[in-house]
């Protein structure tokens, strides 16, 4: 509820002129109007001074209008069309009109020029004659065939260290072989520290078993001779991890893959009962590392050190099986002798079988 | 910005620059600083700089590190209270652009540069607007300032001889 006032009835008073007051205001400004007569009179006046729009004109517009910048030239604004003229501002007809003026007035004129001989004009002769030090080469291409010299001299170094840590150990340690199912040689004879033989039953037949602890590289050894008649039919590298003894000797078999010295060596306990298969295979030559690699990250297959085309054919298979969703399938057939002697190949549209060729399925 | 538009850029603006600056400052050595600065600048930033807007990239580059400089060094004087009894008159010029170079060291310097920008390089007002961080209006004024300021020095030398 608003409180109209001695003190604020003006504003009230406005806006009822203006026809901005609520009528409901609008009743509570009369009640006071009515209160107060004196007010109310200097209402009536009020009203009285609103002037209503009356036809009045100017009558004189043409006078004010201009046909061009340069109507009413002066001293003052000339300087200002020079510029604005040099400075290419002006419109083309503002500079006919311009020039024109210009023509005409002599004194104009001379301010005119002198203003065009502000306009600065560039001394090509002055040149900045070191430009070859502020160029600048293909530095992106530098820095890559910088980073190929780099990369091939880390890429040497890693090679360098690979060949090196898979040089077999066994030259190492004196103890390669030299053929097939013969007996082993040992290029450097280990000194032997300890020896120790004993008579065993083997196939009903006695063998005379020679254990013997010999003093060599790291690790120790201890080389075991199964000998029949003086006939050596079967000669052992058992290896001993910890200590030149007898306790826990490990059996080495060596396995000749084209007669390449592939050396596999396994770990079993000494005593058959308690035989374990942990089996660390070593290669001897970079190819059979990649195939290690290869068969063990992509084929899956264990640390073979020998890659069968077989495998190969069957993982892209299966990889093609997964993309398409088709059921393609290769397979071996094993004879009653337990070796694989058939591949077979089976789809929705073909299906064959072939024989497998021996030899050739190593890469 | 590859790097055989930041070349290319060198071949085209560096003459530009060079002039600008020596105008402005009157030291070949220290214009070439610049240029060599302004240009160092650039290639710091020519991932980010387009070769479209490298010419006034390089123009507000070499303003401001001129600027820098010269308020660093307090290598020029001061006439932004501009006063016409300043300008002395006793050497004798050989030519107009003697007179000319007279007259523009005689301007402030935010004028010598826009009047420079403007008549070297034929900047628009925008563009010189955007290269000294001033406002077109600025740009406006101040060269009018400075026209007028030549003028007067050109006309006075005019009325000597």
């Amino acid at each position: 509820m608003i409180d109209i006032n001695i003190n604020n009835y003006e504003a009230y008073l406005l806006d009822l002129a203006e026809g901005e007051l609520s009528s409901a205001d609008e009743k509570l400004l009369m009640l006071f109007l009515d209160k107060n007569p004196e007010i109310k009179a200097e209402h009536d006046h009020f009203e009285l001074e609103q002037v209503s729009a009356e036809n009045i004109y100017f009558e004189n517009k043409s006078s004010l209008k201009k046909t061009g910048i340069l109507d009413d030239v002066s001293s003052n604004n000339f300087d200002e069309l020079c510029i604005a003229r040099i400075e290419g501002d002006l419109k083309n007809k503002e500079i006919t009109e311009f020039d024109k003026i210009i023509k005409t007035n002599d004194d104009k004129e001379k301010e005119y020029n002198l203003f065009k001989l502000t306009q600065l004009s560039p001394d090509k002769n002055r040149v900045f004659q070191n430009k070859k030090s502020l160029k600048r080469k293909e530095v992106k291409t530098r820095i890559l065939s910088k980073n190929y010299t780099v990369l091939s001299i880390a890429a040497s170094i890693i090679i360098l260290i690979g060949l090196y840590l898979l040089i077999p150990k066994e030259k190492e340690n004196a103890i390669l072989v030299s053929e097939l199912n013969k007996n082993i040689k040992v290029e450097k004879l280990p000194e032997i520290i300890k020896e120790n033989k004993k008579v065993v039953e083997l196939d009903s037949k006695k063998v005379s078993v020679r254990k013997i602890a010999i003093k060599d590289n790291i690790p120790k050894q201890i080389q075991e001779v199964k000998e029949l008649e003086n006939s050596i039919i079967e000669e052992q590298i058992k290896r001993e991890i910890t200590q030149i003894a007898f306790i826990d000797p490990v059996e080495i078999k060596y396995n000749f893959v084209n007669n390449e010295a592939a050396l596999n060596i396994v770990y079993v306990s000494f005593d058959k009962a308690q035989k374990k298969d942990i089996v660390i295979e070593e290669s001897n030559s970079f190819g059979s590392y990649l195939a290690q690699s290869f068969n063990k990250r992509i084929l899956k297959k264990g640390n073979k050190n020998k890659v069968e085309l077989f495998d190969i054919a069957q993982v892209s298979l299966e990889r093609v099986n997964k993309l398409t969703g088709s059921k393609m399938s290769l397979e071996r057939v094993y004879n009653e002798n337990g070796v694989a002697d058939r591949t077979k190949f089976n789809s929705r549209l073909l299906a064959f079988s072939t024989p497998i060729k021996k030899d050739k399925n190593l890469l | 910005m590859t790097v055989s538009e930041y070349n290319k850029s060198v071949d085209l603006f560096s003459d530009g620059i060079f002039r600008f600056i020596l105008k402005n400052i009157k030291d070949e050595d220290e214009a070439k600083d610049i240029v060599q600065d302004t240009y160092e600048k650039l290639w710091i930033k020519a991932s980010d700089v387009s070769y479209l807007k490298v010419k006034s990239y390089l123009f507000s580059t070499a303003y401001h590190t001129m600027i820098d400089k010269i308020r660093k060094n307090k290598r020029m004087t001061n006439i932004s209270d501009y006063n016409d009894d300043l300008a002395t008159y006793t050497d004798t010029y050989n030519g107009l652009n003697e007179v000319l170079d007279e007259a523009l060291k005689q301007l402030p310097d935010v004028q010598r540069s826009v009047i420079l920008l403007r008549d070297y390089e034929g900047y628009a007002y925008n563009e010189i607007a955007e290269i000294t961080n001033l406002s077109e209006s600025q740009v406006k004024v101040y060269i009018y300032r400075g026209r007028l300021a030549l003028k007067k020095y050109i006309g006075s030398i005019e009325a000597l001889v």
